[in-house]
């Protein structure tokens, strides 16, 4: 069963009157519950694809299927449900709300969904444990430090139960040691929890750990490595 | 469904005073142009209320709801002889025609209202009764056993009527030698208590005044000039037959002494008439502090002395009623149908409710022009709140995206700005209202209380019956109403921009 489906999926962008292929004609497919790294030179389209995974860009042309959501032609209100229900997303700049606390920036997106607040509050906390920050629910982000950022970032994805877990970057604002254990967080989320992860990353030894690797240049798919 | 609707919406709403206060100066900043909008409809609208209120309770203490002044059409309407003094007060010159030739200021003449008139008046169906308006300033008044003296204006009770009765009862009859005083008596005599002056009897000093006597002896009529002439005239083209002129001469000259104004400049001067009167009851305190309402006989009886007029207030062959008439209605709902038969017979009616809607109109005008003041306050507080939410749509860009990603539709992102709009709208509504209301409330303390800074001057014994400051009830509703509205309205196109926003293009904003 296909996680992600894309067919001859294309993105134009008009930059100074000119067009710009970010994606030209790109088909991948990736099964349910793999660990998969998309990899590649700047420029080559990583994050259009990510963007277009994740239901925050829509295609020129192709077609996208997500979990058996066909994400094209979707209206505005339902991609914003598919966002909140299907995928999570972990940045590399991390885009915590700063005037929030960690446990209250986890449960923004419980809140979107309209989960009760007992509810929620127990759901937070859980997951802030989950990622190693039980004792640091109560600061805000300008209290932690990136790799805690991190986990608050990864904690709030995965806040909905996501299926489909898209990283752009997840260690680049990281330090060696740090970034492995998000790494680390990251694996166990795809073997434990049986959730699809989709990796953007420039970092080798990151990329080596997924099953798939996908090479991307000039807005197409080089080559498919399976390890 | 509605359970979690009503959550999303508090949630919301939490996350709009969160983000208000994350800004909070410049939350506070921007609601400035609210709160001093909302500060002044208070203000104005409070006072304009509470002096329009004190204005009309000022009016109804010398004009009852049952009453109606009535005058004739012609000969009768002093503002006409004003006009023409003052030189047509913005009117063009008005051509003499056999209809108006006694309006015009040169041959003007008061007019008193005929007996048959009267008569007429309390045939009316509805008419309880018909006074002369009798107005008659006292040299003094004076409790019996106390030495001061004070100051007294004399008005008919019907004036004022039982409304404006605090203390005591009514006349027993029309005859009756009793009196109605004002509640500030009491505070100008000392006393803490109603009953200290109820009982007790008045002397009431009125003392003929000469100007009003020779020219207002009849009350401006001067036709014994006339007479003088029609004298002067025999005297200098006498008839040849002696006898004749001796008999015209004594008739002309009994005329000319019979008549009101020589009666009036005959009789003998300078003493005060004392009038003794208990007091039976105490009216409402009012702007008119020293009022002293008396029963229909007592006060024409005074009236003929103030005036020196034997002949005024009363009937017969050269009984005077005078040129006004008090009719007082059993009903007033009754009162539009009385002025039609008022006019049917040649009289001019004016009622509480002209005199008072007259003053509710100027209000209600002043209101409505610095209501446009309230306005452009308004219009320079939207703006306001426009151009902060539209640098807080730009601050906050990436923070949209990253909602936007985690799942918030357009309609949330641009419901979170509105309502924060809104927000600033209401808090600056709800902040200006309760300025307004502080000050009002210390205003009606200060003006209770007198203002040291007007000499002489204590209010309190004025403002007894009502508050400077008289909030509608509607100001609150208004207010909140106005301001979310100007606020939310204000909200509207940051709002849009801010849903319009590209999800993928505002992660990618610095």
């Amino acid at each position: 069963m296909a996680a992600i489906e894309a067919e001859e999926l294309t993105r134009i962008f008009q930059v100074g009157g000119e067009e710009v292929r970010a994606l030209d004609g790109l088909t991948v497919s990736l099964e349910r519950g793999s660990l998969a790294a998309v990899v590649g030179p700047s420029g080559s389209g990583k994050s259009t694809l990510m963007a277009l995974l994740g239901g925050l860009d829509t295609p020129s042309s192709g077609s996208v299927s997500v979990y058996d959501q066909k994400l094209n032609g979707m209206a505005p209100v339902d991609l914003a449900a598919y966002r909140r229900s299907t995928v999570g997303f972990v940045f590399q700049d991390f885009f915590l709300l700063s005037h929030l606390t960690a446990i209250e920036n986890v449960e923004v997106p419980l809140k979107l969904a309209q989960v009760s607040r007992s509810e929620r509050r127990d759901r937070a906390n859980e997951l802030i444990e989950l990622v190693g920050l039980g004792h640091r629910g109560e600061h805000r982000p300008q209290q932690l430090s990136g790799g805690e950022r991190q986990r608050v970032a990864i904690a709030r994805a995965l806040a909905n139960r996501p299926k489909l877990l898209l990283a752009d970057e997840p260690t680049g604002n990281l330090d060696e040691k740090t970034g492995m254990a998000i790494t680390e967080i990251l694996l166990n989320l795809n073997k434990d929890r049986d959730i699809t992860v989709l990796l953007v990353t420039h970092n080798p030894e990151l990329a080596k750990q997924t099953e798939i690797q996908f090479h991307l240049g000039g807005g197409k798919l080089q080559k498919t490595i399976c390890s | 469904m509605n359970l979690l609707r009503t959550s999303l919406i508090r949630d919301l709403l939490t996350d709009v005073f969160l983000n208000l206060f994350r800004k909070r100066m410049r939350a506070l900043l921007t609601m400035t142009g609210v709160i001093i909008g909302s500060f002044l409809v208070v203000l104005i609208f409070s006072l304009s209320n509470g002096l329009s209120v004190f204005l009309d309770q000022q009016i109804r203490a010398v004009w009852d709801e049952n009453m109606i002044k009535v005058r004739l059409e012609k000969g009768g309407a002093p503002e006409k002889m004003a006009k023409g003094m003052f030189g047509g007060l913005g009117e063009p010159p008005q051509e003499v025609t056999e209809e108006n030739k006694e309006e015009i200021p040169g041959a003007f003449e008061f007019r008193h209202i005929p007996h048959e008139s009267i008569q007429k008046l309390k045939n009316i169906d509805g008419v309880q009764e018909v006074q002369p308006e009798i107005w008659v300033m006292p040299r003094s008044m004076q409790v019996v056993g106390d030495d001061r003296q004070f100051d007294a204006i004399v008005r008919p009770w019907i004036m004022a009527g039982p409304d404006m009765l605090a203390y005591g009862q009514d006349f027993s009859t029309s005859a009756a030698r009793e009196c109605i005083v004002s509640e500030a008596y009491l505070v100008a005599l000392g006393y803490s208590n109603p009953t200290q002056l109820l009982g007790q009897t008045l002397k009431i000093r009125i003392q003929e005044d000469a100007y009003i006597a020779m020219a207002g002896g009849g009350q401006m009529d001067l036709k014994f000039l006339d007479k003088l002439r029609d004298v002067a005239y025999l005297f200098q083209n006498p008839p040849e037959d002696p006898e004749l002129t001796m008999i015209s001469a004594f008739i002309m000259l009994r005329d000319l002494a019979n008549s009101s104004e020589i009666k009036a400049l005959t009789t003998e001067p300078g003493a005060a008439k004392v009038f003794e009167a208990k007091v039976v009851g105490i009216s409402k305190k009012g702007l008119l502090t020293n009022m002293i309402y008396l029963p229909p006989d007592l006060i024409a009886e005074m009236g003929r002395v103030f005036l020196r007029n034997p002949d005024m207030y009363t009937k017969g062959k050269d009984g005077k009623f005078g040129i006004e008439g008090l009719v007082r209605v059993s009903d007033p709902k009754e009162i539009p149908r009385i002025k039609r038969e008022i006019k049917k017979l040649g009289m001019k009616s004016t009622t509480l409710e002209d005199v008072v809607g007259f003053i509710h109109g100027l209000f209600g005008a002043l209101s409505a022009i610095l209501t446009v003041f309230v306005m452009i306050a308004g219009v320079v507080a939207f703006f306001s709140i426009v151009n902060t939410l539209f640098m807080a749509v730009s601050e906050r860009k990436r923070e949209i995206g990253v909602l936007q990603a985690i799942g918030a539709t357009r309609g949330y992102v641009a419901a979170m700005f509105a309502a924060e709009a809104g927000a600033i709208g209401l808090m600056g509504g709800l902040i200006g209202y309760l300025l307004g209301t502080v000050l009002c409330i210390v205003g009606n303390i200060y003006a209770a209380q007198g203002l040291p800074y007007i000499p002489g001057g204590n209010w309190g014994n004025i403002l007894g019956v009502s508050d400077l400051f008289v909030t509608p009830w509607w100001v609150l509703p208004l207010m909140i109403l106005a301001t979310a509205f100007v606020g939310a309205f204000a909200g509207v196109l940051p709002a849009k921009r801010a849903a319009q926003l590209d999800p993928a293009e505002a992660l990618r904003y610095e």
